[in-house]
C-alpha cells in the first residue's frame, strides 16, 4: 500500500485524472480517496481512465444512480465527489459526460454549494472595515491577525468560485453556438 | 406544456433517446443499453448525462416513475408521461421540418 499526499483544485480535475492515470499505468491503483490524500494498492500496470462527478444527493437516490455507473469502478466518495475509473476503452464509454449541457449542470451545482458553504465566512466581511479594530474588540493584536486571515479566506473562496463560473460559462456558450 | 417546450426544445441528443426509449418502462442502465441498441452503437449514453436528463425529465413531468403491483423491490423504473409523449411530438416534427428544409435547398 502506498499513500501519497498531492492537491488538486476542482478547476484542475484534468490534471489530477491524468496524475491517476499515470499512477495506474505504474501499477498503482487507487483503492482509497481522502482529502488531499490517495491510498494505492500496488499491482498489475493498467491503462485507467479516470472520471469524477460532482452530485449532492440523499442515501436513497444514491443507489439509483450508482447503477447507472455499472460500466465504472466506484473508488469511493470524498464530500460529494465520486470518484470513477474504467479500463481505457479510447472510444465515447471513456466518459460519464458527454455533452455540453450536462457538464455546465454539474459546474453549476459545484458553484452552488461552493456559495452556500462559505456563506459564513462572509458573514465575517464586516471585519474588513478598519475603523471597527478599537470599539469592538479586547484583544486588537489577535484582532488584526484574525482579519488578515478572512481576508484571504473571502480572496481565495471568489477567486475559486470565478475560476468554477468561468469554466461553466464556456460550457454554455458551447450549448447556444 | 409550451413552458416546457420553450425550455427543453431543442432536446439534447441524449434526453431526445431517452424520450423515445421510455415509451416502454426502463431502468437506468436498461436505458443504456436500448439506445445503444437502437442506435447500432452510434450514440452511447454516458452514465453521468443520463442521470442529470431523467433528474431534469422528471422535474419537468416528462417521464415517471412506473410502480408495478409486483411485491418485492426492483430497480426504479420510468416510463414517458404525457407531456413527454408531446414533447417528444413538438420535436419530432421540428427535426422533420430540418430536414426537409436541408432537403429543399439543396444541401442533401
Amino acid at each position: 500500500m502506498v499513500i501519497k499526499h498531492k492537491l488538486f483544485l476542482a478547476w484542475n480535475m484534468k490534471k489530477e485524472q491524468s496524475w491517476l492515470e499515470e499512477q495506474a499505468r505504474n501499477g498503482l491503483i487507487l483503492k482509497r480517496v481522502g482529502f488531499m490524500s490517495y491510498e494505492f494498492e500496488e499491482g498489475e500496470p493498467q491503462d485507467l481512465v479516470f472520471q469524477f462527478d460532482f452530485q449532492v444527493m440523499n442515501k436513497k437516490n444514491e443507489q439509483e444512480y450508482l447503477d447507472l455507473f455499472q460500466d465504472w469502478h466506484l473508488v469511493n466518495r470524498v464530500g460529494s465527489w465520486y470518484y470513477f475509473y474504467k479500463l481505457r476503452s479510447n472510444d465515447k464509454t471513456d466518459v460519464i459526460y458527454n455533452d455540453n449541457q450536462s457538464k455546465k449542470e454539474m459546474y453549476t451545482r459545484l458553484a452552488v454549494i461552493l456559495a452556500v458553504v462559505a456563506l459564513p465566512l462572509y458573514s465575517n466581511l464586516i471585519l474588513i472595515f478598519p475603523n471597527l479594530e478599537e470599539e469592538a474588540f479586547a484583544f486588537p493584536n489577535f484582532y488584526f491577525f484574525f482579519r488578515i486571515i478572512v481576508i484571504i479566506l473571502i480572496a481565495l473562496h471568489m477567486y475559486s468560485l470565478l475560476k468554477i463560473l468561468y469554466i461553466r460559462a464556456f460550457y454554455n456558450k458551447s450549448i447556444k453556438e | 406544456m409550451d413552458k416546457i417546450i420553450k425550455t427543453l426544445s431543442p432536446l439534447t441528443e441524449s434526453t431526445y433517446y431517452v424520450l423515445l426509449t421510455l415509451q416502454q418502462p426502463l431502468h437506468g442502465y436498461g436505458i443504456i443499453k436500448q439506445v445503444e441498441e437502437m442506435t447500432s452503437g452510434r450514440l452511447q449514453l454516458a452514465a453521468g448525462t443520463l442521470y442529470g436528463v431523467l433528474q431534469n425529465l422528471v422535474k419537468y413531468k416528462c417521464i415517471k416513475l412506473f410502480s408495478k403491483e409486483e411485491v418485492g423491490k426492483k430497480k426504479k423504473e420510468y416510463v414517458i408521461t404525457e407531456t413527454g409523449k408531446q414533447l417528444l411530438k413538438y420535436e419530432v416534427k421540428r427535426l422533420e421540418q430540418m430536414v426537409y428544409d436541408a432537403k429543399q435547398g439543396g444541401a442533401i
